[in-house]
């Protein structure tokens, strides 16, 4: 398989995507959790339904106009365009997650923090960040994965340069008819990174996701 | 250091008035208490002092200068809150540190200040605890540490002690007195609670509804409420009032008498009744009487007085000591 195909370099992209649009999302995320759960205005619930609305539409309701600005900035089949696109759909879910364990910290605390001298930016990061590590990293996580597993924005975005683990297994689905053998070898390759990220972070996993549940 | 004016302060949420206009003098090293019962403002005024809450008009000025939109951190204010508020992530050392790293002191500096707190409030072996592992009293003490390691304009106190059993109540709130004493800043205490008022207080703001009832000593405030409400709040047990015939032989359209000045006897008295409760503390004797014509009564007696439930007493209301109101209520 080795021969065929490049799997470092695909293993490279998917990384690069997953990481690269978490981490991207988280920094726009935290602020907008923030300001949604302690300083809320009329609209805020409406905004939130909004972002949530973004997910119920079929993304292939927007492939083309997407694929068309790609296309015109110039970013297809790059990792910066696919690190784009993926922050913007999984941005809703890491909002909504990090709202509702912001909502789960004491308002006082971070008033303290704001008494004692912190600036917006100190507040978040010293005082509501640290108290919502569970909650971040849960979110970190879950958003990983997802972005790892996303099949339709890569394959359709992508053809050889940028294409991550999922185009990397489509390609033996091809014309030419199934190899399942060889199929089923890449989809084990393409899962095991993951699998192993999985494994070692349940446990924050678990804790993350019930977090504020059980008290 | 630590004048605060209040000018003309409102506060609204949206058609709700929780503040009309109030205008308020602190001076610098008083002890003031808010106090008022729930619902009346004090919270939300302390707020507004402390900045996490907006004036919707007026002026708020600190030390002589206008801090009326000035955010919360530059304020130079410290405040403790009811739920004490301590970062729960950090160590006591690293609470009560966090003001001086955010206002970017020197890493020896914070180290010293941080011992000196930690040896006036008696935390210096658990400076390296987490605020769970310690008790409601000794979280108390770390959250007053980190309001007083700043050395700020004023401390600002919201209900600190509500959260605390009854006899660690009177232990905090003597050393926070004591600590008045010590630094000699500028601090307001919210409390609904009026015996801290009156045993902590320079200057008692009774406040309702809002609106500020009356300000003074505390002492003044007890011999010489403004109003029936002052006059009912300050005081426990609470007054007793009495109005129609009984108020009209004063010439007032209601009387009020503290419990601790009305003379007991079994004998006989201006006013009688039967006791519905007697408690016997063993100092005081607390006597509850559904007095004729007048309704239910309470009374103290200093030490021992021998009555039971059902039994029939005397009160004679010591004279110069009767609170005469008028009809809207205000003191003649």
């Amino acid at each position: 398989m080795q021969t065929r195909s490049d799997y470092g370099r695909h293993v490279m992209n998917s990384v690069v995507i997953a990481f690269g649009s978490t981490f991207l999302g988280l920094l726009i995320a935290i602020p907008a959790a923030w300001s949604m759960a302690f300083a809320p205005t009329k609209r805020t619930k409406d905004v939130l339904m909004w972002m949530l609305s973004t997910k119920m539409l079929p993304p292939v309701g927007v492939l083309l106009p997407i694929y068309l600005m790609f296309r015109d900035f110039g970013l297809l089949d790059t990792r910066t365009g696919l690190v784009v696109v993926m922050t913007l759909i999984n941005l809703p879910i890491i909002v909504w997650m990090l709202y509702t364990y912001f909502k789960e910290i004491p308002g006082d605390i971070l008033e303290a923090a704001r008494m004692d001298g912190a600036s917006l930016a100190k507040e978040i990061v010293y005082v509501l960040t640290p108290m919502a590590i569970p909650g971040i990293a849960s979110t970190l996580l879950l958003n990983i994965i997802m972005a790892w597993n996303e099949a339709f924005w890569t394959l359709n975005l992508t053809a050889a340069k940028a294409a991550p683990l999922t185009a990397f297994i489509a390609s033996y689905s091809s014309p030419e008819g199934l190899f399942w053998a060889k199929l089923s070898a890449a989809s084990t390759l393409a899962i095991a990174p993951i699998l192993i990220i999985g494994w070692f972070s349940q446990k924050q996993l678990v804790r993350g996701l019930t977090f504020g549940a059980v008290k | 250091m630590g004048s605060i004016t209040l000018r003309d302060v409102n506060k609204s949420f949206g058609e709700v008035t929780i503040i009309p206009k109030l205008s308020l003098q602190i001076d610098e090293g008083e002890f003031v208490v808010f106090v008022g019962p729930s619902g009346c403002g004090k919270s939300t005024l302390l707020r507004l002092i402390a900045g996490l809450e907006d004036v919707t008009s007026g002026e708020i000025q600190i030390d002589g200068r206008n801090a009326t939109e000035l955010p919360p951190a530059k304020r130079r204010l410290s405040m403790v809150f009811q739920s004490y508020a301590l970062y729960p992530h950090m160590s006591v050392r690293g609470n009560i540190a966090f003001p001086l790293k955010m206002a970017g002191e020197d890493k020896a500096v914070i180290e010293k200040k941080v011992a000196d707190a930690a040896r006036i409030l008696n935390l210096t072996s658990y400076l390296d605890r987490k605020p769970r592992q310690l008790s409601g009293g000794q979280r108390q003490r770390v959250a007053i540490g980190r309001a007083i390691v700043r050395q700020p304009t004023a401390f600002l106190f919201d209900e600190p002690l509500s959260n605390l059993d009854a006899a660690l109540r009177v232990n905090m709130r003597l050393e926070i007195s004591e600590l008045h004493h010590q630094l000699k800043t500028t601090m307001i205490y919210v409390t609904h609670d009026q015996v801290e008022a009156m045993t902590m207080a320079d200057k008692i703001v009774v406040l309702n509804a809002g609106n500020i009832e009356q300000v003074g000593s505390p002492l003044e405030l007890y011999h010489k409420p403004r109003n029936r409400f002052v006059a009912g709040f300050i005081g426990s047990p609470k007054m007793n009032f009495a109005e129609g015939a009984e108020a009209k032989k004063y010439g007032a359209a209601a009387i009020g008498v503290r419990p601790e000045h009305m003379n007991l006897s079994t004998t006989g008295g201006d006013w009688s009744g039967t006791v519905t409760v007697a408690e016997h503390l063993g100092s005081d004797t607390f006597l509850h009487v559904q007095a004729d014509g007048i309704g239910l009564v309470t009374a103290r007696a200093s030490g021992e007085f021998a009555v039971r439930h059902g039994d029939r007493v005397y009160m004679t209301p010591e004279p110069g000591r009767i609170h005469r109101f008028d009809a809207a209520g205000l003191a003649i």
